[in-house]
């Protein structure tokens, strides 16, 4: 998957890559956990437990003889990362069940469904629960913490009045993660812990940069045309899980790098569009899941040349 | 509304295919020919019909109170267009999709119900059926790559074939309701 061309010398096994995935993600769990509290912990595991178990269950109902590849625990993680802090126990589970024996069981074969499961899951509690999902926290600065008001002012007065702008208040604690009101998603309290582990991620070649790259021009282009706040669309609800890890998953993006870069652009596209003119929750999981449903026939236009096509004979 | 609005409306979230499950014959392998001279021909009956439709009710139904007829008239609009149809393609038996596939086809009647009576505005109902035109091509188009690539998945053999296509067209449904509600300031 992140391997390069000769993929039999190639040390990164699909287990050792989820497993990456799990480790770099659970820092953010931890920044959720510290504010939040321990109900987070409790959330996270029963989710990554219950998507394992499902797992094992369809594994054992087909007699798989598959080796385990660690997908499963993901999958639940990543769920459990969309989901708000205060929901209830039994959301992850049944967001799990859906992804793996619904999408991943009846829709996608061994492992390679054609639409993104945790996305799909997360699709299923919001239709089914929607009210259970916060709105995006546009009180911005109402809940300002020390720190920000403190770094925020010494930011204008010595760094920003040089070239005579300013930041307002807030965006440091959204930056951080700190400070939401009590109904945040879990992954809101990470976007700066978000990026630190996604430059390990890039760096290591674990995902291609088209698609956040062209994630990010496609979203942020037209709300900075139509005078959007960038900022804080940005480090708000899931926009940057959806760009760096929904978006890239291996086998719901398409093959080529110009099906890569169009399937970008739509989703970012669509992001914006459910941003600006969408009511309350997060709807960015849509722009993708929409890009997905494309995928298949993103391939068959933009497919690599083959030996075949090039008509040697 | 705005065309704007009734465009979105029409082509993503109120998609007669995958939002109305309207029309599912054509990719559930009951048509023949090519796709893409099904969709032309049918996507023409449907502007023409909405067309008609919404001319016949504003000038007919509306002055002499007759609305209850609303149905029946979908049906004589469909008869007379596929009547139409056929005197204008039945010179050459087997090119042309023959009439009686239009005149109860579930998309057309569906649609004409839907969106020629969706508004007394002609210029309106002509943009809609437009874009219903193309929600339903491109569902189509969508959805036939899709089963393309579910045709070289692993998948239980008492899925395969028509269960599994129904159920992605329940999971595609999922999306474009989650879409609605994302937008749902947008759209009625």
């Amino acid at each position: 998957m992140g391997s390069r061309m000769p993929q039999a010398f190639d040390k990164v096994t699909t287990f050792r890559f989820h497993l990456s995935f799990i480790v770099a993600l659970s820092p953010i769990v931890v920044a959720s956990a510290l504010a939040h509290g321990w109900q987070v912990l409790v959330l996270v595991a029963v989710s990554m437990i219950g998507a394992s178990v499902c797992d094992e269950i369809l594994r054992r109902l087909r007699r798989s003889t598959e080796p385990h590849d660690w997908v499963a625990p993901l999958w639940g993680l990543l769920l459990a990362l969309l989901l708000p802090a205060q929901a209830p126990f039994y959301f992850p589970l049944l967001g799990g069940a859906f992804a793996v024996f619904v999408v991943k069981g009846l829709l996608g074969g061994g492992g390679t469904p054609w639409i993104n499961p945790v996305l799909a899951g997360w699709a299923f509690l919001q239709v089914g629960w929607p009210s259970a999902f916060p709105p995006l926290n546009l009180t911005l600065g109402d809940h300002r913490s020390a720190f920000d008001s403190h770094v925020t002012d010494w930011l204008n007065t010595n760094l920003f009045s040089w070239v005579s702008v300013q930041l307002p208040g807030g965006y440091l604690d959204l930056f951080g993660g700190v400070g939401h009101p009590g109904t945040a998603l879990i992954v809101e309290s990470g976007p700066l812990v978000l990026l630190l582990v996604t430059i390990y991620l890039l760096a290591k070649g674990y995902f291609p940069w088209e698609v956040p790259a062209f994630f990010f021009l496609a979203f942020c282009l037209p709300l900075v045309l139509t005078g959007g706040n960038v900022l804080f669309h940005v480090f708000s609800g899931a926009l940057l899980l959806n760009l760096f890890f929904l978006a890239p998953d291996p086998s719901t993006r398409p093959l080529s790098r110009w099906g890569l870069i169009l399937f970008a652009s739509g989703a970012g596209f669509f992001a914006f569009l459910s941003r600006t003119w969408g009511s309350g929750a997060d709807g960015v999981g849509y722009a993708v899941l929409l890009m997905n449903l494309l995928v298949p026939w993103i391939d068959r236009r933009f497919r690599r040349k083959s030996l075949n096509d090039l008509r040697l004979a | 509304m705005n065309f704007v609005d009734i465009v979105f409306a029409s082509f993503l979230a109120n998609n007669l295919l995958v939002f109305h499950f309207l029309g599912l014959g054509e990719f559930l392998g009951e048509s023949k020919g090519t796709l893409g001279r099904r969709i032309g021909m049918l996507g023409l009956l449907m502007v023409v019909s909405c067309l008609a439709y919404s001319v016949a009710d504003h000038f007919l139904l509306v002055p002499f109170h007759g609305e209850v007829l609303r149905t029946f008239l979908v049906f004589l609009v469909l008869a007379l267009v596929t009547l139409v149809y056929s005197a204008a393609t039945g010179s050459k038996p087997g090119a042309w999709p023959p009439a009686r596939d239009y005149l109860v086809h579930s998309f057309l009647v569906g649609g004409v119900l839907l969106v020629g009576s969706s508004s007394p505005d002609v210029l309106e109902v002509l943009t809609a059926s437009v874009a219903v035109v193309l929600g339903y091509g491109g569902a189509l188009v969508v959805l036939s790559a899709i089963f393309g690539r579910l045709a070289r998945e692993r998948i239980p053999a008492f899925l395969q074939g028509l269960p599994l296509q129904l159920m992605s067209l329940g999971l595609v449904w999922l999306v474009l309701q989650g879409l609605g509600f994302a937008f749902s300031g947008k759209v009625s």
